[in-house]
């Protein structure tokens, strides 16, 4: 059974909190402000903590950044407050996640499942520049952490048309999961840089991966390297080295994106969507 | 007759008749005539949803939120009074997290505006959004005694 500590100061949304937790089985403990907190904290031991950010006195973010790092357990942000400036906060303290009030307990459970398992020993999202506008972060090359750091991402790009935002989330997933992959072989001790410029008229970013780079013609494996007879190619390609299917990440991303760039070594991406331009017919 | 599908039948004809006789006879209310019916005040599903059918636990939470949101709208009002935006602020985004637990969309809605406009330092028209937030909430409180009533054994 894991132990977990809530804090929140809305008493309505702890005891529900409490009884979802409750009854999927996880010990908790509620507590509505900071300092009590901070008591439970160097009594106990907690698997997780669940942290409201405006409670009385103290915001939680705030609480976080007393708390050592090792004095302190794997912690899910819970809020109602939902702009840039609390979400770039959050990875700064090195939140896991964060789940925006109303909550929904299926998603809540799985988010605390998840965390539970993951957070430990995952090395934390650094955090280089959190202004709304520019975003720079050290990401760990792993599948969890660049999923996590997507979700975070795609709050930032809530104000957009969902075609736009879509568009932008798939592109900037599959050349993040790319980096993590191919760039930096899945080893969590290397990072990619994450950096997204938020302008008036256009979304930039640019992901750098830690590996060699690759040329188009070693990656027959992907479909943007099919020749115009043979638009299925990279597939016999795929099969010989033990690949799962897929392999259209690049083409699609290049027909989802305004424009994309790689540098001369292929380990930096660079992509831009415009918020102007008009939707497709 | 109110429709035919000619044979042989094919499923996704006959289903498409189906909906469009059905669609005839809708168990919606009908629309008022005159003015606009207000729409609900909770999403009944979403609401039993949130304390995944714990009826116990959800008679818990509503007379938890009775005590709760007459404090915070009084303690909203006396923040108006005195002009002071950061209080008006902080309070409503404390009654935004409790209305999270009710599936109650209007009422969050405004109540996110009034946080909104007082964060900004705004407290002009807060006084009347105050009252159509103590209104919505009312109309919350009735639909939640409704549902409540629903549920007892």
């Amino acid at each position: 059974m894991s132990e977990i500590l809530l804090v929140e100061d809305e008493r309505v949304t702890r005891r529900r909190v409490h009884r979802v937790l409750a009854d999927a089985g996880h010990g908790v403990t509620s507590v509505a402000n900071a300092p009590d907190a901070l008591t439970k904290l160097s009594r106990s031991r907690f698997d997780l903590m669940l942290l409201d950010v405006w409670l009385p006195e103290t915001n939680g973010l705030e609480l976080l950044t007393r708390l050592k790092d090792s004095a302190r357990p794997p912690v899910v942000i819970i809020t109602a407050d939902d702009t840039p400036a609390t979400l770039l906060d959050a990875v700064r303290a090195k939140a896991y996640a964060l789940i925006t009030k109303p909550i929904e307990p299926d998603h809540l459970l799985a988010v605390v499942e998840q965390a539970l398992r993951a957070a430990r020993g995952t090395p934390p999202i650094r955090v280089l520049s959190a202004r709304p506008e520019w975003v720079e972060l050290a990401v760990p090359c792993d599948r969890e952490s660049a999923e996590r750091i997507q979700s975070f991402l795609a709050r930032l790009d809530a104000d957009l048309e969902p075609s736009v935002r879509d568009a932008i989330g798939r592109v900037f997933r599959e050349m993040l999961l790319n980096a993590v992959e191919w760039g930096g072989k899945l080893d969590p001790q290397r990072d990619v840089r994450v950096t997204y410029l938020r302008f008036k008229r256009m979304i930039l970013y640019r992901i750098a991966d830690p590996g060699e780079g690759f040329r188009f013609d070693e990656i027959s494996h992907a479909a943007i390297t099919n020749p115009k007879d043979d638009p299925m190619g990279h597939v016999v390609s795929r099969e010989a080295k033990g690949l799962r299917p897929g392999g259209f990440g690049i083409l699609m991303s290049q027909s989802l994106a305004d424009e994309l760039l790689y540098n001369e070594a292929h380990n930096e991406v660079v992509f831009v969507k415009y918020l102007d331009a008009e939707p497709p017919a | 007759m109110d429709d035919y599908v000619s044979k042989p039948v094919r499923p996704e004809q006959l289903l498409s008749a189906i909906e469009r006789v059905a669609s005839r006879f809708s168990l919606e209310p009908p629309a008022e005539p005159y003015g606009e019916a207000p729409p609900p005040a909770l999403d009944e599903r979403a609401l039993m949803a949130g304390v995944r059918g714990d009826a116990k636990l959800l008679a818990e939470l509503i007379d938890l939120f009775r005590e709760d949101s007459r404090t915070m709208l009084a303690d909203m009002e006396e923040a108006i009074e005195q002009g002071n935006p950061g209080r008006l602020a902080s309070t409503a985004h404390a009654f935004i997290g409790s209305l999270g637990n009710f599936a109650a969309r209007r009422a969050f809605g405004k109540a996110r505006e009034l946080e909104r406009r007082a964060r900004a330092g705004e407290l002009e028209g807060a006084r009347d959004r105050l009252l159509d937030l103590a209104e919505e909430t009312r109309r919350l409180e009735q639909a939640l005694d409704a549902v409540r009533e629903k549920m007892k054994p």
